[in-house]
């Protein structure tokens, strides 16, 4: 169990919820919050701003004929 | 990715292709991967086996996510068979590449892994199926996959061996059967053969 110190932060935002399927976080070098991808391997991630989105369409374009991974 | 979120390294793989890295710029007005290289080049002049995402039933119904990868090349008759579970419990396997599957399949194994009651991944019921019950559910769920394999002609009954990564194994499938661990592995048949590492 880890404990979280947010006395000095911004309230909390949600960004994504799924009631389906577990995700883990992808972040930018700077630690901001890419996007999320589930668990199972799915290239099918969400894309949490403007420019990660952009990178998602390209990706998705780009990998147009690929397997999705497994489903959760 | 570059702190101006214009390049980034892209790495791709599926299950018979291993990790192949790519280089994306965001900024050209039609981006393309540009190849970079692959993570295991010695493996691009093999064939690799391909990981099939299916259901098998355990005994009490439920449908239980598992993956079977086929030795590479055609066999007569059902191949030898290594289960191999996943460690955890709280953790799961996912379709991809694997070496150490593509390594098995190479030799002509097929290969049954599971993401049994216990494993990441599928909702806090799921996941919580292992509390104080090791021995219990993640254990059955992991026979039923084995029996699941042999009645259906994925693996011979006569040369069946568990694979397991820091996870342990107690086997009470009624025949002789292997054992074997990148961390610990026990056997309830005294014909074993047991080792680490």
């Amino acid at each position: 169990m880890e404990e979280l110190d947010l006395a000095d932060k911004e309230e909390p935002q949600l960004v994504f919820a799924s009631s389906r399927i577990d995700v883990s976080p992808t972040y930018t070098p700077d630690n901001q919050l890419l996007a999320v991808f589930p668990e199972s391997g799915s290239k099918d991630g969400y894309y949490v701003d403007e420019s990660s989105k952009l990178l998602g369409e390209v990706l998705s374009r780009l990998f147009k004929d690929s397997p999705t991974g497994s489903p959760a | 990715m570059t702190a101006d979120r214009k390049v980034v390294l892209v790495s791709s793989e599926r299950d018979n292709k291993a990790p192949e890295y790519h280089l994306l710029d965001l900024a050209s007005a039609q981006p393309k991967l540009l190849r970079v290289g692959s993570r295991f080049p010695g493996l691009e002049k093999y064939e690799l086996a391909e990981t099939e995402f299916l259901h098998y039933p355990a005994r009490d119904g439920t449908q239980i996510p598992a993956f079977l990868t086929r030795p590479v090349g055609k066999r007569e008759g059902p191949p030898p068979l290594i289960v191999l579970p996943h460690g955890g419990p709280w953790a799961r396997d996912g379709w991809g590449f694997d070496s150490w599957v593509q390594m098995l399949a190479r030799d002509g194994y097929a290969v049954l892994q599971m993401n049994y009651r216990g494993s990441d991944g599928y909702g806090k019921k799921w996941r919580d199926a292992s509390l104080q019950d090791w021995g219990g559910l993640p254990y059955a769920d992991t026979i039923d996959g084995l029996k699941w394999a042999i009645d259906n002609k994925h693996g011979d009954p006569n040369r069946v061996a568990w694979w397991a990564a820091a996870s342990a194994v107690i086997s009470r499938w009624p025949r002789p059967c292997a054992t074997a661990s990148s961390s610990n592995a026990w056997s309830a048949w005294p014909a074993s053969a047991t080792f680490a590492n």
